[in-house]
Formats: C-alpha cells, structure tokens, sequence
C-alpha cells in the first residue's frame, strides 16, 4: 500500500500542471457547491423557519373534500369560509399528539376572512381561530411586541402590526368584526385588541391577518367545535415532516377519515415557496457543477491512463494482479480529489466567511421576500463544509473508475506493445 | 521438469482484415539453469514467443507449460501470480517506472509478493548491489545512463528469485560496449544463481554468449544450435 501511495503521489506531481489545473476545478466546484449549500441554510434559518414557527407550523391537516366548494384545491394561505371543516377538531388534535411520539404539540384552527372595523377605518383581514393555551407551542415565533395575549374565551384579538398601523389600533381598543357564517348570513362580533403580533425573524413584515380565540370564529361562521385545519409541530424541528405525514395519511385511510396531512414543503407559501425555488436551481447548479468536475476527473484520469499504457503493461508483466491496477488509478483518483476537496474546502470557508460578513444582496422584492431583508448572511457549517468535500471525493473517485477498469482490463502484451 | 515448453505453439494476429501468424507450429523446451538466445530478424516472431513463454498472451493453438503449469488452465489472477512469484522480465526499453527511484524499481515486484517491508527493502537493496548499482539506489531512472537503467531492470527483474528471466532484446538500446556488459552480468548471474535466461536478439555479436541458439524465421523455428 505504502508504494502503490507513493506511486501514486509521484505520478501526480509527475503531471504537476495537469495535477493542480484539475484539483482547481475540482477546488472550484466543492466551494460553490459549499456557498451554495450554506446560502440555502441560511435562507432556510432566516425565513423558512420563522415563517414555520410563526405561521404555518411543520403539517397541516385538512378535510380532502375541504376546498370542494371552493374550486377543489386546497389553498393554503386565502381564508376558509367556504370550507369543509373538520369537527370535533380539538379531540382530534389530541388524539394524533397522544398516537405519533414525533409530534410535540397540534392546535385547532379556523381560518375566516371578515372585515374589520375601528371608527371610520375597516380593512379585510384574516382572523386565525386559535385556542391561546397552546398556541405558543405551536407557534414559537409568535412573539407579542406590545401588550398580551389574549385569555380562553376572552373575546381578545392580537393584531398584525400591518392591521395596527392601518386602522390606528393599540391595546385597549374595541374593533368590530363582519363576516358570514357558513349559510351566508351576516354576522359580526365585538373585539377587543389585546396586544400586536409579528414573527420572531420576520420582524420586517407586515400580516393582515390577527389572532383570535377559536370560540370566536366559530361563532362568527356559525360553526361550533369545528375548524378548517390542524397545525402541528414535530418533536424534532428540523427532521423530515413527509414521514410523519406519510404516517397520519396512512392511519386516516385506515380509520376511513376523510382527512389529508400535508408537509409545510408541500404548503409552500410565499417563504416557503421563494427557498423552494431557490433550492431547486441550486441543486440544479450542483448538479451541472458535479457532472463538470465529473467530468474533468474522467478526462484526467483517461489522459493517464492513454500516457501510461506501456506501463500498466510493465506493471502487469511483473505480476499484478487487474485489482492491483484498477487500485492504482482510484488511488490517485482519490489523492487528486483530496488535493480538490481541501482546495475546494478552504476556498468555500472563505467565501462563506466573507459572504456571512458582507452579506448576499437581494436584487429584486421577490429575493427580499426570500431572504427576510435586503441581504443574506450565509453561516460557516463545517460539517456541512465537510460533507460537501466527502460527497465530491466519492464523486472523483467514482468518475475515475471507468479509466481504471479500462487499465485494469488492458492485455498486457498489448499494453507492452503501445508506443 | 522444464523451466518452459510450448507444443505445436501458433500465434495468428488480425491485422485490419488480414490475419497475420506470427508463430507457426513452435515446439521447444527451455531447461533450468539454461541461458538460452531466441535469435531471428525483426518479425520473425521472437518478442511473440517470450510473450507466450512469459504468460502475457495467449496462444491461438498449442500448449504453453511454464514451471510444470499448464498456461490455459489458469485464469488472469492466477496468470499474474505465476508471473509475480516464477517470471522476470527484462525489456528492450527497460520499462522502469519513471517516478519511482531505483531502489523502489527493484522493490516494486516484491509488491506482489506481499513480504514485510523491511524485507522486500533489504532484498532490493541487495539484488542492486549484485548489479553493482547500490551507490545510485535512490537516483530516478532518468539521472542513469540507458546501461545503468537496464542494471536496474535486471536487478528487479532477479529480485523475486524467478525460475525464468525473459529479455526482449536487452541490448538493443544499447551501445556495443555496454550490451556486452549487460549481457555478462545475465550470464554471471545465471551462472551464480541457476536461473534460467531466455531473451531474443537480432544482433549476432550477442548470440556468442547463448549456451544455445533458436533461431526464428517467418514464425517457424529453425534448428536449434
């Protein structure tokens, strides 16, 4: 092994140019993929989990006929006054939290548009139905920046700092609000604002939308003990949500409820929806990016084994074995790769350090809307610096494999022969 | 036994279109301890036959018998193990590893051998000792003369202790002086150690040196002298 390394290194350093115009690519590649991957973290740490904390919590959980009368497809972020609701929503939530161990806390919740009163000024929101006692499990972002939260079956309301400026409200002030109940009659109640709401990390933007008490909206849509949808929050914050929601679909067909969970990737949202995208291109870049690199592993690996064909033949006339030969190439597949990664590592270490500093600007409102603010401010991850370099070294060494088995199965008298 | 015998051996090679046969119905046997001289012009088939005698080829009819082995019996691996632990090779253009200094050169056989690497150093060293090269052990094969590279390949080609040394023309990069060396230092060495030689020449200055002389014409051999 120690000759096979060292003749491995030598016939690197042997091709010196060759060697570090390769191992620069492949430097080049793992650093992008790096800022890549650290720019879709950090727009996942500065919007996508706020907005999960803050308002559409990790699996929603909806009648599949729901939106039937509404056009058929379930939106996630219009009211649902017309909706199909779900009844007896609070027992349910706490049959699911008491059968999934994954999950740590459910809430139900009634989503209405009305319109909303203070003096002369009305402005349509939407009136999120929450029960206040366990909003704050599901919701964590929620932060009250003025005033309190309201009490159970206080007739309180937290309003959106965009509905606080747009009708002048402060804590203390009686609102009036109109909406119709589920057979279209008109209806209307008394509020009271308790206290203004934002998203913790989303500070920046404004809602018009306002929590109230579930018992509220249920009497304002004429809909006791019913609600529109389940929100619920996963143990583990950051793991995958399609299992569980696999596993809520699954229990759902086999009770014969007419119920469907759906992940918050699959909600999407305006957040939610700009990261998806931007994943999605990102991971198109990696992509392009990792066949390039691929590539030019392939290409050098090819070169070499063309130039050194007379000695494959050498080296097999002295006994090698076609494994011996195949693990000579992979070898210096996997020095060249290594060289890369730790290019590649310290390149993308520095590109993030800089970028954490001087930020990623956004160009345009839809960037704005993704990244939270005006720039983006990437977070050096090491492990994550680190499974980018592993991820490309089994990459190189893999795209150097068909040059190795071709040198592996050359016949050595006609190895010898090659001029 | 005989260090190598081919039967009735034929070698036909496609040529484009044409089918060339570079070796017609050769029988021999080669004896231990014998330094033998496969002699003929160029394309009469001599690197051919050592290819066939060294198991880098195939024959395409006959029978090849390498150290009382049957060569078609055994497969590529075990072709590559017969070649490790029973066959040296010495080639017309050395074929040193050119990353590799002399010592390791000489070492890089003992590869395959799998010996400790104490061992398979001091056995490197001291096969380039016998070719009186131990003062440039650590030189690259480009710092030696083509005379010293081809010690070099002698070295390595002697460090595993094979039952047979094959050399395709050893002197013909050589000049005449450093050929007879060459060739002195493969017959001292058979001589001191028993190891069969066989290597090919077109040069006849050189056969002086062969205990015996085949003599290939059009693939065919001649008769032995």
């Amino acid at each position: 092994m120690r000759l096979l390394l060292t003749l491995a290194a030598r016939n690197l350093i042997r091709r010196r140019r060759r060697t570090l115009l390769t191992a620069s690519a492949l430097g080049f590649g793992v650093a992008i993929l790096c800022l890549s991957r650290a720019w879709t973290a950090a727009m996942a740490t500065a919007v996508v989990e706020p907005a999960k904390d803050g308002t559409i919590g990790h699996l929603q959980v909806y009648r599949t006929d729901a939106a039937d009368d509404e056009g058929g497809e379930i939106s996630f972020v219009q009211p649902h006054n017309g909706y199909r609701l779900i009844a007896g929503p609070r027992a349910l939530v706490a049959r699911l939290l008491a059968d999934e161990p994954r999950l740590a806390a459910g809430l139900a919740r009634l989503s209405i548009g009305a319109l909303l009163s203070a003096g002369d000024e009305s402005m349509e929101v939407l009136l999120l139905g929450v029960d206040p006692a366990t909003r704050a499990a599901v919701y964590p972002a929620v932060g009250v920046i003025e005033g309190r939260h309201f009490a159970p079956g206080e007739n309180g309301l937290l309003v959106n700092r965009g509905v606080a400026r747009r009708l002048g409200l402060k804590p203390g002030d009686d609102v009036v609000a109109l909406a119709n109940a589920v057979d279209g009659r008109l209806t209307g109640a008394k509020l009271k604002v308790t206290g203004t709401w934002t998203v913790r990390g989303l500070e920046a933007y404004e809602w018009g939308a306002c929590f109230v008490d579930l018992a509220a909206v249920q009497e304002l849509l004429d809909a006791p003990d019913q609600a529109s949808v389940l929100i619920l929050r996963q143990r583990d914050a950051r793991a995958d949500a399609a299992p569980v929601a696999r596993a809520l679909n699954d229990r759902f067909r086999r009770e014969g409820s007419k119920l469907r969970a759906f992940t918050w990737e699959e909600m999407g949202g305006p957040f939610i929806g700009g990261m998806l995208v931007t994943r999605f291109i990102s991971g198109i870049l990696d992509l392009v990016m990792v066949v390039i690199v691929a590539a030019g592993v392939t290409n050098t690996a090819l070169m070499s084994v063309f130039e050194r064909t007379r000695e494959i033949g050498t080296v097999r006339a002295m006994g090698a074995r076609r494994g011996r030969v195949l693990a000579l190439f992979l070898v210096e597949a996997l020095l060249l790769s290594l060289l890369g990664a730790a290019i590649g590592t310290g390149l993308g270490a520095g590109l993030i350090a800089t970028f954490g500093r001087v930020g990623i600007p956004a160009f345009s409102e839809a960037q704005r809307y993704s990244y939270g603010g005006d720039a983006l401010y990437p977070v050096l991850d090491l492990p994550g610096l680190f499974s980018v370099a592993g991820l490309m070294i089994v990459i190189c060494v893999l795209a150097a494999l068909g040059p190795a088995l071709m040198a592996a199965r050359l016949r050595p008298a006609e190895a010898l022969r090659h001029v | 036994m005989s260090s190598a015998r081919l039967e009735d051996v034929s070698k036909d090679y496609a040529l484009g279109r044409t089918q060339v046969s570079a070796l017609r119905g050769v029988s021999l046997a080669v004896e231990p301890g014998e330094f033998v001289a496969v002699a003929g012009p160029s394309g009469s088939g001599k690197s051919t036959l050592l290819n066939l005698v060294g198991c880098l080829d195939h024959p395409s009819a006959g029978r090849v018998v390498v150290d009382g082995r049957d060569v078609a019996a055994l497969d590529d691996d075990a072709l590559s193990d017969l070649r490790a632990q029973k066959i040296g090779f010495i080639f017309q253009s050395f074929n040193l590893i050119p990353v590799l200094s002399a010592l390791e050169n000489v070492e890089f056989p003992l590869l395959f051998r799998g010996l400790p690497r104490a061992q398979s150093r001091a056995r490197a060293e001291r096969a380039l000792d016998e070719v009186g090269l131990g003062d440039v052990a650590r030189h690259r094969p480009d710092e030696l003369s083509g005379g010293q590279r081809q010690r070099v390949a002698i070295a390595r080609a002697l460090v595993t202790a094979p039952v047979l040394v094959l050399a395709d023309e050893p002197t013909a990069n050589l000049d005449s002086k450093t050929g007879e060396a060459i060739l002195d230092l493969m017959l001292d060495l058979n001589r001191k150690q028993g190891t069969t030689f066989i290597f090919s020449t077109h040069d006849p200055k050189v056969l002086v040196h062969a205990q015996r002389v085949l003599r290939l014409a059009d693939g065919r051999l001649e008769a032995a002298s």
